[in-house]
Formats: structure tokens, sequence, C-alpha cells
């Protein structure tokens, strides 16, 4: 129980830990592409403000220099968050991601820490914004060892989450998703962390299990609503850490249940979801009662026209679909 | 050399035959005269003993799959030698395999599943469960998505057989006991089985054994039983009812020549039917000494094949175990079979007085589908009057 | 070559180094053929000893440097013991990254960072670490070698252009040695010379005899003054030649004829000639250092290859803190 505690949305709860930790660790630096002036979508305003040019940076576009400059800065002592504005620009920072920041302490032999925050912004579609500023890419990065992948779907995990990774002393991808901006919940005013690799239970039930993340978890919430009038009782799993994942809370509710879902807005192919899903086949596959389903964006781009991305996007109606056919 | 294993013809009526074991198995060596393989056809089990010497190289016919007589069961060779014409023998087989008289009609269901087996779906959750309550899964019904048999399906079973009875000991239904209810089975579910049972006064019956006795068992060395004087009469009824001796195979009712009377004998380890050919023109001494010798080949288990097939109608005797009466149950492709009851000191009412009888209740189990219930009521009535003044039937005054 | 201005004791500790990454990377290239160092082949860096030497002698300890792939000269003259990178190579327990990285070598204890097997990403991590001195305003300075090859990534426009924004204290050494991999400078990059690329952004850009180790130390010493002084970054293009194929065993795409021209050239002969006949040593004492030389390494031969395998747990160890 917390003292006392605020309603919040996402976005100001990832301002408000970026906030608290630079106020904690003076080795905590935040830089990225306009975040002193345009504050990267509000999310940095005030910051320049009260912690200075020293501390926060805008940088060129130039993602593999941001990224670039985060390990220099994170091998000589700092703590840096850097901000890769839109998801979809991580690409030109993953030489560096994946093959200097995910190896280094391995690679040299646990010589250096590498204490890194790269948040990843402005992820998923449902904006209009076609097929180079919508994607949700975190499936990309838990197939690199050296990487811890979170993504939070509330103003609590957020807040709880960023601060345990700003803290954590290796490298963590902190994705976040555009629409989830508006989202709002409670948030205790005093400070905690969400601890890294934890999944959390949203919602108990018995009869299947939804694993989703991000704004995809709000909408495996509203189809658990829908499918509890029809007698099928949900429980909803988010994993919130997506590397190292929580395989014992999935676990847990896949044995209860007996069925699993994992709902993604990813093309399906080579998905976080093909990965829970193997996960579950290796390690609970006694625990089945019916074969694990997926339901993800089909393999192609997004594409920009309302019309179009409407029927793209995995939605509520899909996993209600889904959920009836592996429920009798 | 090659040598060619067939189905053996076993008997004049063997048409076909089932394998039921391979007693060695492909790439064994077997010897001349080796017992190979069984076969079942009719009642009988029987070892067949290989043709020839070599290394049983291929099965082309497995078990469980029955084959007309001649066919190519399976080829003995050198280890390395080339079986010519191998490949059409293979295409051959299979053609048989796929006919439908390959799985006789005879066989259970049960055989057919273990021929064909069908893959149950079933959850892995319900898999585990089953098997840890050790329950064969292919007794439940699935109601999950294509009939997939999921959790719930399988606690329902457990709870269903929370109440059923448990079971002591498992005892495998194999040999005669296997064949017997595979037949029976198979008649219970095709014959239309009507059962009526009359009253007989065995008196004059039980007078004339006495008077027989003695004449009849010096030839005989052994007592003349109730079933053998059963047998003559029934014999002599049948030539009278010559329906009642008839068959009936694929639409057909097929009125037969002969009247052989398949007894049902009891050996211990089930049921055999040994069969006294032409009953109706034997003696009654002459049915003695067969049945007599027939039971005993029976019950030591060295009945030939030709010895138990054959036969045109089954009569069981169920009074030698003190039974009133019971339900036989036909005997295919038979059309009747007539069950005795015991012989019982009974009071019964003749001429307005009531006087002591040693009856015995005579049941007729009749396929309805060839026989009207008139037919049959007027067949045992016929047999009654045999019965009740049976002189005439054993020639004697 | 009158370098009149470079201390006796320095002009000593540059032959000796270049001696000992000479002999070093010789040795190397011995245990390999003799299968005692299992895995990659090593990227020699014989011909190239001058740079890597003259540019680490102006830095201090607390200096950081930003390591090349090719050769050692670089590490040794920072300061990595032979002992630990000899075991490293061999991939022994011992090795300063526990036998994890083999030619990816590093010492944080003499702030060396880790040598990257891509061509790129050292330019970026050079310019976070000069940022990170610029936050911390510790006064250091980060020395950054790359060879002419990794000025045609994309990493170096931002990495020039970042050091230059912001006056990092930088100084970019470049290895040109006119061949990346199995391709001619000239077949491939549009400039002449890389120096010219940092003229766009204001810095100080100048070419030196890359085999002139005390025309490196000198242009060096240049450039870490003015870093240190906040006045930002500088780019060295010391012109220099690759001795050896792309790696041990690689085929060669140079001529014979270039080879031997090239090595009359050789760093080692130059400043040997100019230190005996300038009296800093006598032959004799050269001699001695060779031979000392040859028994450091030797020792660090013997001890790597007495070392230990790392423990199988090892390969789960590291990924995290």
């Amino acid at each position: 129980m917390y003292m006392s505690e605020k309603i919040i949305n996402v976005g100001e709860a990832i301002h408000d830990a970026l906030v608290e930790e630079m106020r904690r660790d003076p080795s905590v630096i935040i830089l990225g592409e306009s975040i002193q002036r345009a504050t990267s979508f509000g999310i940095t305003r005030g910051l320049l403000t009260e912690f200075g040019y020293n501390r926060v940076w805008d940088t060129p576009i130039a993602e593999n220099a941001i990224a670039g400059l985060a390990l220099g800065a994170a091998l000589t002592g700092l703590r840096p968050v850097p901000i890769i504005m839109i998801g979809d620009f991580l690409p030109y920072a993953m030489e560096i991601i994946c093959n200097e920041i995910a190896k280094y302490r391995y690679m040299f032999g646990g010589n250096f820490k590498v204490p890194i925050t790269i948040r990843v912004g402005a992820q998923g579609a449902g904006a209009g914004l076609a097929a180079q500023h919508s994607q949700c890419l975190e499936a990309w990065f838990i197939h690199v060892p050296g990487l811890k992948v979170v993504y939070a779907s509330t103003p609590y995990d957020a807040k709880g989450l960023l601060k345990a990774s700003i803290r954590d002393d290796n490298p963590v991808l902190f994705f976040e998703h555009k629409l989830l901006g508006s989202i709002t919940g409670t948030v205790p005013t005093e400070d905690y962390t969400v601890p890294i690799g934890v999944a959390d239970v949203k919602r108990e039930g018995e009869d299947l299990t939804i694993v989703a993340w991000a704004f995809m978890m709000h909408k495996a919430l509203n189809a658990a609503t829908e499918l509890e009038k029809e007698g099928i009782s949900v429980e909803v799993v988010d994993p919130r850490t997506l590397y190292p994942i929580d395989k014992e809370t999935i676990l847990q509710s896949v044995k209860k249940t007996g069925r699993l879902i994992i709902a993604e807005e990813a093309p399906k192919t080579g998905s976080i979801g093909a990965e829970i899903s193997a996960m579950v086949n290796e390690e609970g596959f006694d625990y089945l009662d019916a074969p694990i389903m997926r339901v993800a964006a089909p393999h192609t781009p997004i594409p920009y026209s309302a019309a179009l991305e409407k029927l793209w996007i995995p939605n509520v109606e899909d996993i209600i679909n889904m959920a009836k056919k592996i429920v009798t | 050399m090659i040598t060619k294993v067939v189905m053996p013809m076993l008997g004049w009526t063997m048409k076909e035959g089932t394998i039921v074991t391979w007693l060695k198995k492909e790439g064994e060596g077997v010897e001349k005269g080796e017992p190979l393989l069984e076969v079942e056809t009719g009642k009988v089990l029987k070892d067949i003993e290989s043709p020839g010497t070599g290394i049983l190289r291929i099965i082309l016919i497995p078990e469980e799959s029955t084959v007309p007589v001649t066919e190519i069961l399976a080829i003995i060779a050198e280890p390395q030698e080339d079986i010519p014409d191998l490949q059409n023998m293979i295409e051959k087989a299979k053609v048989l395999l796929e006919s439908p008289e390959a799985t006789s009609i005879e066989k259970s269901e049960d055989r057919i599943i273990k021929k064909h087996p069908v893959k149950r779906k079933i959850s892995p959750v319900a898999k585990k469960i089953a098997e840890k309550n050790n329950i064969d899964f292919n007794r439940i019904t699935g109601t999950g998505p294509n009939g997939r048999i999921v959790r719930k399906d399988v606690f329902e079973f457990i709870e269903m057989t929370k109440y059923m009875p448990r079971v002591k000991e498992v005892i495998k239904l194999t040999g005669i006991r296997k064949i017997t209810a595979d037949r029976l089975s198979f008649s219970y579910r095709t014959a239309v089985h009507v059962t009526i049972t009359m009253a007989m006064n065995m008196l004059e019956m039980v007078k004339l054994r006495h008077k027989l006795l003695p004449e009849i068992e010096k030839k005989v060395q052994s007592r003349v039983t109730y079933t053998d004087m059963l047998v003559k009469v029934l014999a002599q009824t049948l030539e009278e009812y010559p329906i009642l001796n008839s068959t009936l195979e694929d639409e057909e009712i097929k009125i037969l020549e002969n009247i052989n009377i398949g007894i049902a004998v009891d050996t211990g380890i089930g049921l055999v039917v040994p069969v006294v050919r032409e009953a109706n023109k034997k003696s009654l001494t002459e049915i003695a000494l067969l049945t007599k010798k027939l039971i005993e080949k029976a019950r030591s288990g060295n009945l030939a094949l030709n010895e138990a097939t054959g036969g045109s109608f089954t009569i069981t005797n169920l009074g030698m175990f003190g039974i009133d009466q019971g339900t036989p149950i036909i005997n295919p492709p038979e059309i009747a079979i007539l069950g005795m009851g015991r012989i019982a000191e009974k009071p019964v009412v003749i001429d307005g007085r009531i006087e002591i009888r040693p009856m015995m209740n005579i049941t007729l189990s009749f396929d309805h589908r060839v026989i009207d219930g008139a037919l049959a009521a007027r067949f045992l009535q016929n047999m009654k009057q045999k019965i009740e003044k049976p002189y005439e039937v054993f020639k004697i005054n | 070559m009158a370098q009149e201005n470079i201390e006796k004791d320095i002009l000593i500790k540059m032959y000796k180094l270049m001696v000992t990454s000479r002999f070093w990377d010789n040795n190397i290239d011995d245990m390999h053929a003799k299968k005692q160092m299992i895995g990659m082949s090593p990227h020699s860096g014989q011909g190239q000893e001058a740079i890597g030497v003259g540019g680490c002698l102006t830095l201090k300890e607390e200096d950081y440097m930003v390591p090349s792939h090719r050769g050692c000269a670089h590490a040794i003259t920072k300061g990595l013991s032979l002992r630990k990178l000899t075991a490293e190579y061999l991939g022994k327990a011992t090795g300063v990254s526990k036998g994890k990285g083999g030619a990816h070598i590093c010492d944080p204890t003499h702030n060396i960072l880790g040598v990257s097997g891509i061509i790129g990403g050292a330019l970026l991590i050079a310019t976070g670490v000069g940022w990170s001195i610029k936050i911390r305003k510790t006064k250091q300075v980060v020395m950054d070698f790359f060879g002419d090859g990794m000025a045609g990534q994309a990493s170096f426009y931002p990495a020039l252009n970042l050091s230059a924004a912001w006056k990092l204290p930088i100084i970019w050494m470049c290895e040109n040695n006119r061949v990346q991999q199995f391709t001619h400078f000239e077949d491939v990059m549009g400039m002449k010379n890389i120096a010219e690329m940092g003229k766009p952004f204001g810095m100080p850009s100048i070419i030196v005899d890359g085999n002139d180790v005390m025309a490196v130390y000198n242009a060096a010493q240049n450039a870490v003054n003015r870093a240190r002084n906040g006045e930002g970054p500088s780019l060295i293009e010391c012109k220099t030649y690759r001795w050896r194929p792309h790696y041990e065993g690689a085929p060669e795409t140079r001529t014979i004829e270039e080879l031997l021209e090239m090595k009359k050239k050789c760093p080692i002969k130059k400043l040997r000639a100019y230190i005996i006949q300038n009296k800093v040593i006598t032959e004799k004492e050269a001699i001695k250092i060779d031979e000392n030389v040859m028994l450091e390494i030797k020792d660090a031969a013997k001890f790597a290859l007495e070392s230990p395998w790392p423990k199988p747990e090892e390969l789960f160890e590291d990924v995290y803190v």
C-alpha cells in the first residue's frame, strides 16, 4: 500500500519517472532528437529547465549516433537514457544496439557495465502513419543476448519499469506505444519500481489465458469482458518484460486454464507470440487443453488508408473469435 | 529355395481362414515342420506347420486378416535369395487386404479397431490426466473442437466411473473364448432372435433310457445321455421340418441336405461345438459312440477341424447344470438352436388329476427372419409328440 | 627528421614499444601457424607500429583509447600486459577478456576500450566517450584509432560532425594503409586524403608520415593539447602501409614489388637508425632492448600456453550484470 496516489496517463508516468531518476542520480542524462524544445510528444517537457543542457541533449537525426553516444557515455561512468523518437527509426541504430551495446559486457569478459535505457517511442499502428511510422519492433530485440526488453501497458507499470530500467546496469530497451498516451491509471506519488522480468496478471480467469502487452493488453481486457458475458472466463497476463520473460507466471496461468492465446500488434511470423508459444510447448505441454493460438497482424507492411489499416491491426473482435474457437 | 506359405484348406467346407498369430517374425529362420502360424476357421484354431526351411523373408498377410484358401501368406527363402514376382505378390496381398472379406464380418469391432487403430484426438493435459488415472482415453468421447478429448471430458469420465464397479482382474479375450465371443455377438446382432419354450413330459424317455441302457452301454462302454437321445429326436424332427435345417447368408436361405447336429460342449476353457454328421441316419448307439468320442476330443483340445465344422443345427444341454431353461444364441449361419433344460419332477395335471412327472423345458431360439413363430411352435409340438411317445423314433415297441 | 624536442627516454620507449609490437605480432602469427592459437587469424599490424606507439605515448593514464582491430601497438603502448594480451588471443581464462573476446581486446584498468569486430561502431563509441568527458568535465581526452576503411562507413560522418559540433576532446587517428580488407583505397574512396574530411567541420586535419613515429607523436601531442584545452577534436591521417595480408593466410591483392618497396620504409628501422645516429642509445643497447623484448614475449607466450581454458560455466557469465 502506498501513502498517496494520483491518476495520470502513461506519457505523464514516463515523464515523472525521468524527472525522478534524474533528480535521484546525476549520472542520468537524456539525449535524442528534438527533446529540448519540442519535448518529444511532451514527455521531456520541463527537463531542460530543471536539468540544463549538460543533461538534456538534442542530437542530430542520426539514430546510430544516438546509440553510439549512449554507449560511449555508459562505458565511462554515465547512465544515459537515449530516446529513439519513433520506433521505426530503430533499424538505423541496430548495429550499435545489437553488435556493440548488447555484446560489450560479454565479449570483453565482464570488464564493462552498460547501463543504458533506450526508450523506443511512439510505436504502433492506428494513427494513419503508414508503414514506416507504425511498427512494433520489440520482437527483433528479444533475439539478441545481452539486451533486456520491456514494454509497459499502464501508467503504474510504465513509471515503475522505467525507473527499474534506468537503475539497471544492463542495456534495456523500453518500448512505448503511441496509443497508450491517453491510458490513465493510478500511480503512487512516492518512489517505487516494477521489477524487470516479472509479469502481472491483469485479470484472473479460469478458461483461457491471453498473454498481451502494451496497447494490445487493453484490447485483451476488453475481449475478456465481452467473453465473460458468454461464459468464458479469461485470464489476462501482461508479461511487461519480454526478455527475460516471466515464464513461471505464464506457465502457472496456462496450468490453470489449459488454453493460451498470445495477442500482439506485429506480423505473426517470428513474433514474440511465436517465442512464448514455443516456450509453453516446451515447458508446459502437459498443461495444454487446446492448441496455442496467436492473434497477430498479417505479413504485410502497415497500410496508410484508414480502411486498410483497420484491417491490419489485430482487434478485440479477433481475440474474441479466436477465444471462441478454442474454448468449447 | 523359395517356399510360398499359403492359406491351407483345413476341411472340405473351408473357404477362408483368419491368421490369428504369426509364430515367427520376418527375418527369423524357420524349419520345415515347425509351427509357423495359427489359423482360425469356423470355431477351430489350428497351428500350421512351415512348408519349407529358410528365412521367413516376408509376411504378406498380417495377423487379424482373413483370406481365401490357397492365397499366399508369406515367403520362405534363403537370406539373400532373389524373390521373383515379389512385387506382384505384394500388390495382390494389398488388394486382398483391402477387400471387404479381409475384415470378415465375423470380426468384432474390437478387432477392426486393432487393425485400423483410430487415433483419437486428445489434448496434452487431458491425456496426462487420463494416464495418471489409468484411463484408456479411447473410451472417452471428446467434446472439444474437432472431437478432441479435452480436460473437461476426462474429468467427467472420472466422475462417471466413480460409480461404476471396480475391476478386480482382467482376463484377455483370446482363443476359443474370443472366437465364441465374436461369433455370438455377431449372431446376436444379426439374427432376429425369438425364443420359445415348451415343457415336455420325459416319463417315456426316462423309461426308454433305462430299458436301452444295458444293451447299448455294453457297446458304447458309456452311458447313453439324454442329449444323445434328443439328438436323435431332433434329427428326425428336422427331416420333417427341413426349413429349420438351413442357413442364412447373404440374403439367401439355403436348406441343407445333411442334418448335422452340433453339440455345444463346455471344455472348461470355452465352448466348442463338435458335429454329429447325418444324425438322422445314425442309430442311437452310433450317436452315443460318436458324441462320446467327440466330447472327449473337444475337452482334451484335440478336435480336428472337420469334426467341428459343417453343422446345420445346434443343440445345447443346459440341464446338466441344473438349469430349467435358458435363451440359447443361434450359432451362425444356422437359423435355430435347441436348448435342453434339466429333468425335474414336477406336478402336472393329467386327465384332471395332479400327477408327478419328470419334466423338461425345451427351448427353441430361432431366427425370425427365416422362421415364423407358428412354424417354430409346430416344430416344438412335433418334438414333444416324439419325446412323449419315443418308441417310433427309437424303433422300439 | 630533426625531432630534438622529443625527450630521450620517450625515444627509447618508442623504440622498445615498436619492437615489442612487431615481435609480438610476429610471435602471435607463429603461434597461429603452429595451431597454438586456435581460432581467428590475427589481423597483423606489422608496418604500422609507429601510429599506435606515437599516438598513445601522448596520452595520460586516465585518457581513453579506442583501439582499431589491426595490431596491438596502441594497446601495448597504453599499458595492456603482454601476458593478458597473449592469453586472450589464445582464448584462455587468464586473458584480459577471460578468453571471450580473442582479438577483441580491451583493458579497463588502462582506459582501453574494446576492439570492435564491426568496422564503424567504434567511431560513435569514441564520440560518446568524448561527449561523456565533456559532460563529466574531467579534462580527459579520447584517442580513436581507425583505418581508412572505417572512413567509408556511415558512422564516420556523424562522428566527425558531433565531435566538431560539441567540441569534443577527441583525437581521430586514422591509419591509412591504403587497403581495406582486399580492396584498394583509390578504387572505392572519393577523397584523395581522409584528412580532407575534417576540414568542413572546422577541425584541424593534418597528414603525417605514419611510418615516422616522431612525426606521429608530435602531431598527436598537438591534438591532445588542443582537446585537453577544450578546443575540440582533431583529425590526423597517418599515411602508412600494411605489411601482411588482411589476416594471416589471406590472399594478397598487392604486388610483390610494391610490398618490397614499402617494406624499405620500415618505421622501426627508421627510428633505430635515428636514435643510434643521434646517440640516444648505442647499437649494443638497442640489441639488448631487442633481446629483452623477445624474452618478455616468450614469457607471455608461455604464460598463455600454460593458462587454463575458461570453465564451462563461464559460457553463461557476463551476459548481464
